[in-house]
């Protein structure tokens, strides 16, 4: 079956299905989550939106002189049920290159919610803040309806951002995770974006930071009222940690002091050491400075 | 295409940016031979950034993408800078002009390759066809094709073979040509490489077109590489090393790419 854009494998019988989506980003914090979560519970592909209208082909396959194929990034859907509840999976392996293109995606995904009688959409992305590496990272939710908020205050280790000192209420989120929520919301869709943090002095690295992914897993277990199992994660997140511990490692003494007072000091990771507000804004602004000019301090 | 068949529901593609200038080259020759007409224009908004303009050769550039009818009879031909958004609309908008307004059945576009052999070696021209049936006649063009390929993991491709396989997924029959051009040569121009072109197109769609008017620039090129050989002995020692099929370090091949666009730019 093909709608406009769409390739509909077959049609899977549901019932007010929720939808969980992540495209690439910061850190890969959100696509790792949901990949994730996607691979545990198994769910199967049924549906993919037609690549070629978005994308630029990466490569071609080319048999005895003839070109047979073209290899586009996938955007797909998968759908699995706990219990009574199903449940869908958009993932995309690259995110359209400019605004139209990606409004476009965005109105697609939604179709294919509409026909299949989507109630809820989820994105996973990443939130980058003065946090330290050491620390468990937060969950910011972001809901697109105010009458969400009761439901995201039972979530665990999870802030609004009206919790956020520095971000008074306000904020953006960039590319398709925060966009498929806006879209959404003019269609009447309530849906919630889940950004995990990520360091400041991390985000820069082109490192995936599962640590981040994670603290989304734990929320999306305890919204869809499982255990994922989050052991695959351990390698991946053991082997970005020895890596991001060598680049501090690298860093001017003098700036790995002024990070040093972002590290927790509580057991669980959660607490930061005792500093203000204030204090956090300095350090982040000198971080800023330390990068702007390529990492060579003054 | 048969011999007689009208050449007109052929369409000729090619890209300003090619290396070597082998897709305006090739256009020369058409125009020279044919006289081009403009038949149609696709408008650069949507498909190009207009907050600017680029400075090639010191000359400011526009982007333009326009269909060219050759007299009564010769092929369709389309000369346009590469998209840089909205790729898939554009070839679709390329296509859908080509077919509804000219009546277009086969399709051709004129790319290069760029490869570790001298200016002074004979070039190849491959081609990549959208149908096995177009094999026999591109190999009647001395064209080599018949490979198999695979882009590896981050290696992109061309907007040619883009076009390529959209016209397959339409049903319209193509072949992707690609020449080749020492590397060297890349970001300048390769006559010999641009007649080499010619002759598989002239081949393959009966052209007949005189070709004798490129050997002047091929002669043109190969003397300035000579009067080049001859004052640098660094540049002399890296084609005699090519020659030989000897490969260059990545260092050689640098410095041998820029030393001859140095020479070859000199106004």
């Amino acid at each position: 079956m093909t709608s406009k854009g769409l390739r509909i494998y077959h049609r899977p019988e549901l019932t007010a299905p929720e939808m969980i989506a992540a495209w690439p980003g910061i850190g890969n914090i959100g696509l790792i989550a949901v990949d994730t979560l996607r691979q545990t519970l198994h769910a199967e592909s049924f549906a993919e939106i037609e690549p070629w209208r978005f994308f630029f082909p990466r490569g071609i396959v080319v048999e005895k002189g003839e070109l047979t194929d073209l290899h586009f990034p996938r955007c797909r859907f998968f759908h699995t049920r706990i219990g009574q509840r199903d449940l869908i999976f958009f993932t995309g392996e690259e995110q359209p290159a400019n605004d139209r293109k990606s409004y476009e995606m965005a109105s697609l995904i939604l179709d294919l919610c509409a026909l299949l009688g989507c109630k809820r959409i989820y994105t996973a992305a990443a939130a980058v803040t003065g946090i330290h590496h050491t620390a468990k990272p937060r969950v910011w939710a972001v809901p697109n309806s105010e009458d969400l908020f009761p439901e995201i205050k039972q979530y665990p280790n999870t802030v609004l951002l009206s919790d956020l000192e520095d971000k008074g209420n306000g904020g953006n989120i960039t590319g398709l995770n925060g966009l498929l929520l806006g879209v959404a919301r003019s269609r009447g869709i309530r849906g919630i974006c889940l950004l995990g943090e990520i360091p400041v002095y991390v985000s820069g690295l082109l490192t995936p930071y599962p640590k981040a992914s994670r603290s989304i897993l734990e929320v999306f277990g305890h919204i869809l009222g499982i255990a994922p199992d989050l052991g695959r994660l351990d390698a991946l997140e053991q082997e970005v940690d020895q890596n991001i511990a060598q680049f501090y490692d690298l860093l001017p003494a003098e700036m790995r002091a002024r990070l040093d007072q972002l590290r927790p000091r509580s057991a669980s990771g959660e607490t930061p050491g005792g500093i203000t507000e204030d204090d956090k804004r300095k350090i982040l602004q000198d971080i800023e400075e330390y990068f702007k000019k390529g990492g060579k301090g003054d | 295409m048969s011999p007689g068949e009208s050449q007109r529901s052929a369409l000729i593609v090619a890209w300003r940016q090619e290396p070597g200038a082998v897709g305006p080259d090739v256009v020369r020759s058409l125009r020279r031979h044919f006289g081009l007409d403009t038949a149609a224009e696709i408008e650069p908004t949507d498909f190009f950034s207009l907050e600017g303009v680029a400075i090639r050769n010191d000359v400011i550039q526009f982007p333009v993408s326009r269909f060219y009818t050759c007299g009564q009879s010769g092929p369709l031909v389309f000369l346009s800078d590469a998209p840089e958004a909205n790729h898939y609309e554009f070839l679709s908008k390329l296509l859908d002009t080509a077919t509804d307004r000219f009546g277009v059945t086969e399709l051709y576009t004129v790319g290069a390759v760029i490869s570790a052999i001298s200016h002074i070696s004979p070039r190849r021209v491959f081609g990549i066809v959208n149908r096995p049936e177009l094999i026999p006649r591109i190999l009647e063009s001395g064209v080599v094709t018949g490979m198999d390929y695979e882009t590896p993991h981050g290696g992109g491709t061309s907007i040619s073979n883009f076009l390529l396989w959209l016209a397959k997924v339409r049903g319209l029959a193509g072949c992707s040509l690609w020449v080749e051009i020492p590397f060297y040569l890349a970001a300048t121009v390769d006559p010999m490489a641009s007649k080499r072109m010619m002759e598989a197109l002239d081949k393959g769609l009966h052209l007949n077109v005189d070709l004798r008017a490129m050997d002047i620039p091929i002669a043109e090129t190969n003397q300035r590489l000579y009067e080049l050989r001859t004052q640098n002995k660094e540049v002399a020692r890296c084609l005699e090393l090519l020659e030989r099929g000897i490969m260059l370090s990545d260092e050689e091949s640098r410095t041998l790419a820029a030393e001859v666009i140095r020479f070859l730019h000199r106004r």
